[in-house]
């Protein structure tokens, strides 16, 4: 289950982490520019933890969307979320028993956290504390302080998560070439400039998962 | 909004979205269906295909682009042989800073 050389922190914490960091610190940023106080993004930040919604809701609440319209799309934005946990939570015994976990999960700590062996309580907690914190502090830096990071490197460490995919998905068809065709259809249905929009992530992500079933059954056809 | 319309804002998004990690997570043991389980097998591969395909373009400026193709195919390089992401986010981020500061030095 858990690999024990890993000590506090798993090590696919730190990119995911320090690719947190600029965007967070430009979430903090965001907000102030917006004039939205500081206390609502760092609250943003500590209470809903998903950088997409937090920067869709600075948008929202700055184009004056009304409050029931602007938390549904919250939700909706979110909403892949659950068949993220569907999908994790069924490869652990545990968690039915300790489903609060869940509110951790992330998509980049569930793609983690998916591929490889299955985690254990304290693996997966491992896996999920860093980069939170780095989220919350994060934001709160870039509320307070604002350009403390040169612009050269924000964006080198932007490109650290996109690593991060590459790598995991280098692993993950090494290991199943069947993820092939489920990453290939979700990339596909979530390509930028869809007429989806906030919806393509979901949708990229359910066409993917039809294509692995697809590929699955025609292997098992082909046997 | 006054700061009391945008502190329910926060209560609301943050509940429904603790909501919406939490009940799945709670009741996937139940989805037991070996299709639904195969289903849900493509899931992070799905994830990391639509994630990679929609965060590429906001990594670097679009005007960085070879410095991003060769920063994120060492990264593939180096995750050939198994053995952890570390070194090839390290490697990536290194190629990314040389670039962005060739280009701008």
């Amino acid at each position: 289950m858990d690999k024990p050389k890993y000590g506090f922190v798993d090590p696919r914490a730190v990119p995911i982490a320090v690719g947190y960091l600029p965007v967070a610190f430009a979430f903090g940023l965001s907000a102030v520019a917006v004039h939205l106080p500081g206390w609502f993004a760092a609250l943003l930040s500590l209470l809903v933890y998903a950088g997409a919604s937090q920067f869709a809701a600075l948008h929202l609440l700055a184009s004056g969307t009304p409050f029931l319209p602007g938390v549904i799309a919250i939700w909706l934005i979110n909403l892949r979320m659950a068949l993220e946990g569907l999908s994790f939570f069924r490869r652990v015994e545990w968690g039915h028993r300790m489903p609060h976990l869940a509110l951790l999960l992330t998509d980049e700590t569930f793609v983690a956290a998916s591929l490889g062996d299955p985690l254990g309580p304290p693996g997966y907690l491992k896996l999920v504390w860093l980069p939170y914190i780095t989220w919350v502090l994060g934001s709160l830096l870039g509320v307070l302080a604002g350009g403390l990071l040169p612009a050269l490197l924000q964006h080198a460490f932007g490109i650290a998560i996109d690593a991060l995919f590459v790598s995991l998905l280098v692993s993950a068809v090494r290991a199943d070439p069947r993820t092939a065709w489920a990453a290939a259809a979700g990339a596909l249905g979530a390509f930028p400039g869809s007429p989806l929009g906030g919806w393509s992530l979901v949708v990229g992500m359910a066409l993917g998962s039809l294509a692995y079933l697809i590929a699955s059954l025609r292997a098992e056809r082909a046997a | 909004m006054n700061p009391i319309t945008l502190f329910a804002f926060v209560i609301a998004a943050a509940l429904g979205t603790a909501l919406i990690r939490y009940l799945p997570a709670r009741y996937a043991h139940h989805a037991a269906d070996p299709r639904m389980q195969r289903l849900l097998q493509g899931v992070p591969a799905a994830a990391l295909g639509a994630l990679l395909v929609t965060s590429f373009h906001t990594a670097l400026p679009p005007h960085y682009l070879a410095t991003t193709l060769v920063a994120l195919g060492l990264a593939a390089l180096l995750s050939w042989r198994p053995g952890g992401v570390l070194w090839p986010v390290l490697g990536a981020v290194l190629v990314a800073a040389a670039g962005l500061y060739l280009h701008l030095g």
